[in-house]
């Protein structure tokens, strides 16, 4: 539609000198501002001027609504969010609360008290969604207790905003999309998925694929077939084994191969040992002694298998004792009980008799390393293994990072004895494997909240913490230590129950630092004290919020003041 | 006072910021109140604490910091204490230093109170003797008068030359004025400040803008920007001819506003309980920055606009908070479409807002605007409240659509998605500022959340 402005402007863009017909569009103007327009198209003042006057009388005119359009116009909006069944906890003092979970937190302390609100029967107010769905994207495992708390509104923004389908939409269930155009760690987890019911076609699909990827991701992506592994997979695996040029797509197809005890490769390895580990009877026959005998002479063989040849410079191995330990690495931890008939402790006792020790010692340990990670799907025997392996102190060896891996297979009530013989002596070390326990519990969909944690150890941790904690605040721990207890209490105490809050708040502050003299470590301790308090008062906050009302006795509105 | 309440007071974000991160208990050795103030002593970087009190019947801060800021991340890290953790508060009769900063306010108040009734009083005796023996007040009003007819000689006599100018912009065709003319455009807004028109500089400047950096719309709002103008110079020519609130309004669009004495001895004064709507900060040039607050009248159902400047981090007086409202006096500005208010009489305590029924349809909303925006061509800025709106994005654009019509939001770009969640696809109550082309949205009721401008973008970190 032409309106009369439309028609002044080419004239005032031209020059009114230059462009007749100002009087007539003026004459020619519509109801209902046509008198006004035919008084000034009479007026006697020049051109210019009135068109200036004109242009300045239907811009106000105009203005009011110029912006406005008819609401038929725009597209139809999608239909509102369902009514929900739950109250908001959208009190001032409510959303202080919920204000707070978005700051910097120690994860377990978020998910408890995500966690609680549901129990209680409450849902996030619509002004926080955003913001909660968003830290939901960043931290995965926070995604199920997020998603059960944002209710009918939130699925609804979750619908209209696909980025958050990930936190909307749970357990997430990978789509072909996902391997299609996904990270690797995406396309991963898209075939671990589709092994669990159909492990021959992701293994083809796979297969189908390798030729196109780099090194890293053929030996990331052939650790899903670790998923409903069985000799079926033995031909891809075993063909990788001889022919990948990637030495870390071999080691991967090994570990894998291990875990197949009727696989040829099983076979081969303990057809190696016929010769290498030999049993004498003591002279009166009554007892057996086992001798062990690295192979004198490289074959030709062995690479086929997985065997490096070439032994790292600088290894504190000698040659021999390199091959042992890469045949022992190779080899299932099952076949050494079930060939000596001894305990996974005593061929470590044994193993120290040798002069081969440290050869055995390490291939056991890169042994345990090829286990499942998950502590369900091992056997009694390679539970023996670990214990054997981590238990006494440095029994086996290995650094600290080893160790923490190995005892990270453990299932819970073993990790946890290990907890407390280490606890006096290593209390930092065992507190940030409890955090990591905690944590990887949560990643993995379980909720690791209290029952993780056996009573008795609890208490046993209680005392430890509540003595630690004392000398750290009064300077009496050293520095180091010091140091460490910063980074890891505060993560630690978000997953602790109850009695800890206690032993927390009865915590005696440290000294304020009163001057500019003050250390580093001196500010730290004031700044740990009060971090300690405030996660307490943030978690007993939450434990103190009263339950929902019921939706049928309320009408759905908290105030909101 | 909330959270959200306290948040609200914060000259900026980063005070807000720095009063969350002075929460921790021992920052704060000493914490009292009682049902009129609250205190605190807040452990800083040196060795002696600030002594921080708040007045709760404004709330009015004071603090012993040298911050300029105000008020200081002190006073609001010591009422969201209160508003958080009221438990850590001690009850009792407060201490030396704040016993004697509120008496000293109590009778500061008193004073200022004696002096206005004075002041009412005088003015009320000039009008009863203005035809008896003031002479003194009579030659002081003649005074006056010939000064403003001087001013409006000056201002006319500018005006007739940038009338001429700009028809002679017009007459050589507006498609000539390229970017390298804006120069000259910027020396007309610079005679403008000579002529005592200072405001009419800012148009110009505007104009320049159009021609320097003109979209698609540019030439159309050039010109519509030039016509307005001219009709204020016309205005200036015929204004014997004028009605005084017009003539009020004409002054006020050249820069030239009534002074405050001039407004309460003039303008017309209205008690009623005035519910707040919405409020907003903005910055202007020159580190000066310009707050708008929007009332309704909940007997008279007037709309009212607060406006107030402040220079740098000064801040502002901060009992008008959204969402609550003040029974009290307004005087408005003298105006076609009054709006502009003072505000007297304002020590009584808020209420809790109630402005359920207040708002209509978008038809009847600019219905409204319309009749204000007729009479008073010139008004900026008209306050909507629209009920029943529902909000829809199109195209990243939110659009509240309300009785047939649909109205262009502006709002933070973070915030839509928010907007959205409160709204919930349903019908929602909105409050906002209306230019004519987009309707810069303060606030919306969704039917469990109150958003509010500047607020809740916290959320997001």
């Amino acid at each position: 539609m032409t309106t009369t402005l439309d028609r002044l402007l080419p004239l005032a863009l031209i020059g009114s000198e230059r462009a007749p017909g100002l009087r007539v569009a003026l004459r020619e103007a519509p109801a209902p501002l046509a008198g006004l327009m035919g008084a000034l198209a009479a007026a006697p003042d020049d051109d210019a001027t009135v068109l200036l006057r004109a242009a300045g009388v239907l811009a106000t005119a105009e203005r009011v609504g110029t912006g406005a359009r008819e609401a038929g116009t725009l597209a139809e909006s999608s239909p509102p969010a369902r009514p929900d069944a739950r109250p908001a906890l959208s009190g001032a003092q409510g959303r202080a609360l919920l204000q707070r979970l978005l700051g910097v937190l120690p994860l377990g302390l978020r998910h408890a008290a995500l966690r609680g609100l549901a129990a209680r029967g409450w849902r996030l107010p619509a002004v926080l969604l955003v913001p909660m769905l968003d830290l939901a994207l960043r931290e995965a495992a926070l995604r199920p207790a997020v998603g059960a708390l944002i209710g009918e509104r939130g699925a609804w923004l979750v619908r209209q905003q696909p980025r958050w389908r990930s936190v909307g939409e749970r357990p997430v269930q990978p789509t072909l999309d996902d391997w299609a155009h996904g990270s690797t760690a995406t396309r991963l987890a898209f075939l671990r998925h589709e092994r669990h019911h159909d492990a021959a076609a992701a293994r083809t699909r796979l297969e189908a694929e390798l030729g196109q990827l780099a090194a890293p991701e053929r030996a990331e992506l052939l650790g899903a077939l670790a998923v409903g592994l069985s000799l079926d997979d033995e031909p891809l695996l075993a063909r990788l084994l001889q022919r990948d040029r990637g030495s870390e797509v071999r080691a991967q197809a090994a570990r894998l191969l291990q875990r197949l005890p009727g696989s040829a490769q099983v076979a081969w390895l303990v057809g190696q040992w016929d010769t290498l580990l030999r049993a004498e009877s003591t002279w009166l026959g009554l007892k057996q002694r086992w001798h062990i005998e690295p192979p004198v002479a490289e074959d030709a063989a062995w690479k086929a298998h997985g065997i490096e040849l070439q032994r790292p410079r600088h290894d504190a191995l000698g040659e021999r004792g390199w091959w042992l330990c890469q045949l022992v690495r190779l080899t299932p931890l099952a076949f050494w009980t079930g060939r000596t008939g001894l305990s996974p402790a005593d061929l470590i006792a044994w193993a120290r008799g040798t002069d081969w020790k440290e050869a055995l010692l390490r291939g056991w340990r890169e042994a345990a390393q090829a286990l499942p990670e998950s502590a369900d799907a091992l056997g009694a025997g390679e539970v023996d293994w670990l214990i054997a392996l981590l238990a006494g102190r440095e029994a086996a060896g290995g650094s600290p990072v080893e160790q923490a891996a190995l005892r990270h297979r453990l299932p819970l009530s073993a990790r946890t004895a290990l907890w407390r013989d280490r606890l006096a002596a290593h209390p930092v070390e065992v507190a940030d494997e409890i955090v990591q326990t905690c944590t990887q519990a949560l990643r993995e969909g379980h909720d690791p909240s209290d029952r993780l944690l056996d009573p008795v150890f609890a208490a046993e941790l209680m005392r430890v913490l509540e003595a630690q904690w004392s000398a750290l605040l009064a300077g009496r721990l050293d520095e180091r230590r010091s140091s460490a207890w910063l980074a890891t209490a505060p993560e630690l105490l978000a997953w602790l129950p109850l009695p800890a809050w206690s032993m927390v708040e009865a915590l005696p502050p440290p000294a304020a630092p009163i001057d500019a003299t003050a250390t580093w470590l001196q500010q730290r301790r004031v700044a740990l004290h009060d971090r300690l308090q405030q996660i307490v008062a943030l978690r007993r906050a939450f434990e103190a919020l009263p339950a929902a009302p019921s939706p049928s006795s309320c009408s759905g509105t908290s105030g909101t003041d | 006072l909330t959270v959200e309440a306290v948040q609200a007071l914060a000259p900026d974000e980063a005070s807000a910021k720095a009063a969350r991160g002075l929460l921790s208990p021992s920052k704060w050795p000493r914490l009292g109140h009682d049902d009129s103030a609250a205190w605190g002593e807040c452990q800083g970087s040196g060795s002696k604490p600030y002594q921080t009190q708040v007045d709760l019947s404004g709330p009015v801060f004071k603090c012993s910091c040298p911050s300029r800021k105000f008020p200081c991340k002190h006073g609001l890290a010591l009422l969201l204490l209160r508003a958080q953790d009221p438990g850590r508060f001690t009850a009792g009769e407060p201490p030396e230093w704040v016993r004697a900063w509120l008496e000293g306010r109590r009778e500061r108040a008193e004073k200022q109170a004696q002096k206005q009734e004075q002041r009412q009083a005088v003015a009320q005796a000039g009008e009863d003797t203005v035809a008896g023996d003031g002479a003194g007040a009579a030659k002081a009003a003649a005074d006056n008068a010939a000064r403003q007819a001087r001013r409006w000689q000056r201002i006319e006599a500018g005006l007739q030359e940038l009338s001429r100018w700009l028809a002679d912009r017009v007459r050589q065709g507006l498609a000539a004025q390229t970017a390298g003319m804006a120069g000259e455009w910027r020396a007309m807004a610079a005679r403008m400040v000579d002529a005592q028109a200072g405001a009419l500089s800012g148009w110009l400047m505007a104009a320049a803008d159009d021609i320097v950096d003109a979209g698609p719309e540019g030439p159309r709002r050039l010109l519509a920007r030039l016509g307005r103008l001219q009709l204020l110079i016309d205005a200036v020519a015929q204004r014997e001819h004028l009605s005084e609130a017009e003539r009020a309004d004409v002054r006020a669009m050249l820069g030239w506003p009534l002074d405050r004495d001039e407004v309460l001895g003039g303008g017309e004064g209205v008690d009623d309980v005035w519910d707040v709507l919405g409020q907003i900060t903005e910055e202007r040039e020159g580190r000066l920055v310009e707050r708008r607050v929007w009332l309704h009248g909940r007997g008279s159902g007037r709309r009212a606009l607060l406006l107030d400047f402040s220079h740098g981090t000064a801040g502002f007086e901060t009992s008008w908070l959204t969402g609550q409202a003040r029974p009290g006096r307004l005087v408005f500005f003298p105006s076609a479409a009054p709006l502009r208010a003072l505000a007297v009489q304002r020590d009584a305590a808020g209420v809790p807002s109630s402005v359920d029924g207040i708002g209509a349809d978008g038809d009847q909303e600019l219905d409204r605007a319309a009749a204000a925006m007729a009479v008073h061509p010139w008004l900026p800025l008209w306050p909507l409240v629209l009920s029943g709106a529902v909000l829809r994005e199109v195209d990243g654009t939110l659009w509240a659509g309300c009785g047939g019509i649909a109205l262009p939001l502006a709002v933070p770009t973070d915030q839509v998605t928010t907007l959205l969640a409160v709204s919930g696809g349903w019908p929602v109550r909105l409050c906002g500022e209306w230019d004519g082309r987009v309707l810069r949205l303060l606030t919306l009721q969704g039917d469990d959340d109150l958003w509010l401008l500047g607020r809740g973008e916290e959320g997001a970190r």
